[in-house]
């Protein structure tokens, strides 16, 4: 069981005492419960199945048991034994064959916890100081475009001669981009991350660089560009800019002026312009 | 969720999950066919040569401003293939909230609910509740004849009056519904967080 959800590990042993202790209808109760709060809860299905009201709901609980563990022996048989005296055959050969070894043993079982990525709001006047440095490094460095994105693939800000659109193409690709380049430093045993990377076109190179844990700057710049010149120049835009992004995560925005926008007022109107702008064109 | 407080801008991100060849992808270029080019960009799909998602297909929807702030919405996809468990972590990163494709038939059921369990596993490793977490599920694939009852898929996937719809995403049937509830569903979160 899950040791990081007490809740339902308790109400679990709670609604499995009921059951043994022969009350049926505060057993069905709370294990519904469990399955409410975490439906792959095998054994809590399996429960269900023993104080279900009908065959009809043994049977769909026995095979939730065997769609989460087909090697479950309880349900295996229950089901069997249920199927022989109304006379079906083994229903969902899918069910069966379907093996699913590889699941318990994928290796994101064993990833440590992610980071956590919070979410910020970023004040006018920390919004200027980025996008300050940002055009003051694109002016020094010549770079056609810079973007500064967060991990998640989140356009923070940009500079330079892109379409907005490809800007946030851009962000996206280099956040996943960085996100697995970082995933595979870790497979290999590197305890850092990798830093930097360039790719090198013929006509433009781009270069990626975390700032901070959470943040990614995106630099196009022409071939040509001394790639010395460029690597300083965002060295210092990182000293420059992880502090602006540490305050704005301790001190944003009041709360009390998001609050004003989002409101329930903003909930309503959003629901109606969805219903106004998007599906254009559908039938 | 990001706020910027200058531009007056409120990104949201939005990852649809479920397992492998359920209709995720395909929920993406309906969108993106369907909604005003204005309000939305480029579908960037990173996917192999058999048109399977191999990283993630990435929308981005920007409404016009309300209350003077402008959401923008930033749509994923994960790759559904087992092999592709890592990469799917990593898109689900900052997720403000999920949609959940299932495909309805009766056979898809195991792996769905696999699918279901590893979603709330990654949301956990990631320090998320899955409780939390705005989640809208979507019985895709309706058109086809082996489909289990909804009432049976929503026994699992939407216990507690979670919104669920019923969807045909090839026809586009379903697709906004599901996409809707979802924008609704975060935003309310939002909401609530703040
Ligand atoms: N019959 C039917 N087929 C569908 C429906 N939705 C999607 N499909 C088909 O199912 C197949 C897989 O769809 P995708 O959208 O690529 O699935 P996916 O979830 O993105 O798959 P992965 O990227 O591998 O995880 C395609 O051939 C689609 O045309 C539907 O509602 N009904
Ligand atoms: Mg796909």
């Amino acid at each position: 069981m899950d040791p990081t959800e007490p809740n339902v590990a308790h109400l679990l042993k709670k609604g499995i005492a009921a059951a043994q202790a022969g009350d049926k209808a505060q057993a069905h109760e709370i294990l519904t419960r469990v399955t409410e709060q975490d439906p792959t809860q095998e054994s809590a299905w399996l429960w269900l199945a023993g104080v279900a009201e009908s065959t009809e709901d043994t049977k769909t609980y026995l095979q939730t048991v065997l769609a989460i563990n087909p090697h479950n022996r309880q349900a295996q048989k229950g089901l069997k034994w249920l199927l022989s005296k109304t006379g079906e055959q083994m229903p969902g050969a899918g069910l069966e064959i379907a093996d699913f070894s590889q699941f318990s043993a994928a290796p994101n079982d064993f990833m440590p916890a992610g980071e956590l990525t919070p979410s910020f709001v970023l004040t006018t006047e920390q919004a200027e100081r980025i996008d300050e440095c940002l055009a003051r490094m694109a002016y020094e460095s010549e770079a056609k475009c810079i973007i500064l994105a967060d991990m998640t693939g989140q356009l923070i800000s940009e500079r330079g001669q892109l379409e907005e659109m490809h800007t946030q193409v851009l962000s996206a690709l280099a956040a996943g981009e960085l996100a697995a380049t970082n995933e595979m430093a870790r497979l290999v045993g590197e305890k850092a991350r990798f830093k930097l990377m360039l790719h090198e076109g013929e006509r433009n190179s781009v270069y990626l660089s975390d700032v901070g844990e959470q943040l990614i700057l995106v630099i196009v710049f022409q071939v040509g560009t001394p790639i010395g010149l460029v690597r300083m120049i965002l060295k210092q835009a990182v000293d420059e800019l992880a502090p602006i992004l540490v305050e704005a995560r301790e001190a944003g925005v009041s709360r009390e002026s998001i609050n004003n926008t989002l409101d329930g007022d903003f909930a309503k109107l959003l629901e109606s312009e969805l219903d106004s702008s998007l599906e254009f064109g559908g039938d | 969720m990001f706020i910027n407080w200058k531009l007056r801008e409120l990104n949201l991100k939005i990852v649809y999950y479920g397992p492998a060849l359920s209709g995720k992808t395909t929920n993406l270029q309906i969108i993106h066919a369907k909604t005003n080019p204005k309000l939305r960009g480029e579908l960037v799909s990173l996917k192999t040569r058999e048109d399977r998602t191999i990283f993630f297909d990435f929308l981005q929807l920007e409404l016009g401003s309300i209350k003077g702030l402008k959401p923008k919405f930033n749509l994923y996809t994960v790759p559904g293939q087992v092999l592709y468990a890592a990469s799917r972590k990593l898109v689900l990163q900052g997720a403000d909230g999920v949609v959940f494709v299932a495909d309805s038939q009766m056979s898809r059921l195991a792996d769905n609910i696999h699918s279901f369990k590893a979603m709330h596993q990654h949301m956990k490793e990631l320090q998320l509740d899955p409780r939390e977490v705005p989640c809208v599920v979507q019985f895709n694939k309706r058109d086809l004849p082996d489909v289990a009852p909804v009432a049976l898929l929503q026994r699992y996937f939407a216990p507690n009056g979670r919104p669920s719809f019923e969807s045909v995403a090839t026809d586009g049937v379903g697709v906004f519904d599901t996409l809707k509830a979802a924008i609704n569903q975060v935003v309310a979160q939002v909401q609530q967080k703040l």
